[in-house]
């Protein structure tokens, strides 16, 4: 049987790349009403690294305009942070930008 | 409840009646960790394994479940932990009911007390207006049900602002931050 090699799609994988390593994916959490004020500044603190400052100033933005972009990060630490939000008990999407 | 922090250790002091149902919500909390996802009742499995998020990160159907499935475990690995609190409570001394956290585990007893928090608002149709109540008479207009659940939340939030206000950084003192 003849074999034959089959050209590498080098864009292809060169675009996985990419997508991979590039930080174009939000983390955005919502807002609920039943989670404490002071609970989501403390998983803010904890999974995002946040001095309480700044995470007061999301749980703020989550709390009056309904949602805050808590990060911008490649799809695999997007992921991580989704995962780690909701295990606390927040809601939380990921979306492509 | 009283809590205080002595060294690395959280210590909680309840009398007989905080006590007694704390070790409630946590044979609850207990029993419900350890129910796959798909097999709880599909308010609570909303409420703790929503999918919204794997939707709009546009993961398959096998990543989505693989990802409720680790949550899951995440969940039920913490069911040690609580079973071990729930025995401390059970022994009064004085009058009172002590119950220690390593100031490390106190992420996952927050977690937990709020995953109560969620399943009891989710399954009894809490929402805004309802967390909202604060007179008796629009409290006695709420049905039995959604009475001890909002009870439960409230009392279980009181525990936490007490805990949130002892940890490092003290993100119970958030306002001070703004």
């Amino acid at each position: 049987m003849a074999t034959e090699t089959l050209p590498v799609p080098a864009e292809t994988t060169q675009e996985k790349i990419k997508e991979a390593f590039e930080k174009n994916w939000s983390v955005i959490v919502w807002n609920d009403p039943v989670n404490l004020m002071s609970y989501v500044v403390f998983v803010f603190m904890k999974v995002l690294g946040f001095t309480k400052e700044k995470a007061a100033k999301h749980m703020l933005e989550v709390h009056h305009l309904g949602k805050s972009l808590v990060a911008t990060e490649s799809r695999e630490r997007a992921e991580l942070y989704h995962q780690q939000i909701q295990a606390h008990g927040l809601t939380v999407t990921v979306e492509q930008t | 409840m009283k809590a205080a922090l002595v060294e690395q250790t959280l210590n909680l002091t309840l009398n007989p009646l905080e006590s007694r149902l704390l070790q409630d919500i946590l044979k609850q909390i207990i029993a419900n960790y350890q129910i796959q996802p798909g097999d709880l009742p599909p308010q609570a499995g909303a409420a703790w394994y929503s999918t919204r998020g794997c939707e709009s990160a546009k993961m398959s159907v096998e990543e989505t479940r693989e990802w409720r499935q680790t949550l899951q475990q995440y969940k039920s690995a913490n069911v040690q932990h609580l079973t071990q609190w729930r025995r401390y409570l059970r022994v009064p001394r004085d009058g009172h009911c002590q119950l220690k956290l390593k100031l490390e585990d106190a992420p996952i007893f927050l977690s937990a007390l709020n995953d109560h928090r969620l399943l009891r608002a989710a399954t009894q149709d809490i929402a805004q207006k309802e967390m909202d109540v604060r007179s008796l008479t629009s409290f006695n207009g709420l049905s039995a049900a959604q009475q001890t659940a909002l009870s439960e939340i409230h009392f279980l939030a009181w525990i936490m602002e007490e805990v949130l206000h002892l940890l490092p950084g003290n993100p119970g003192g958030w306002m001070e931050a703004i």
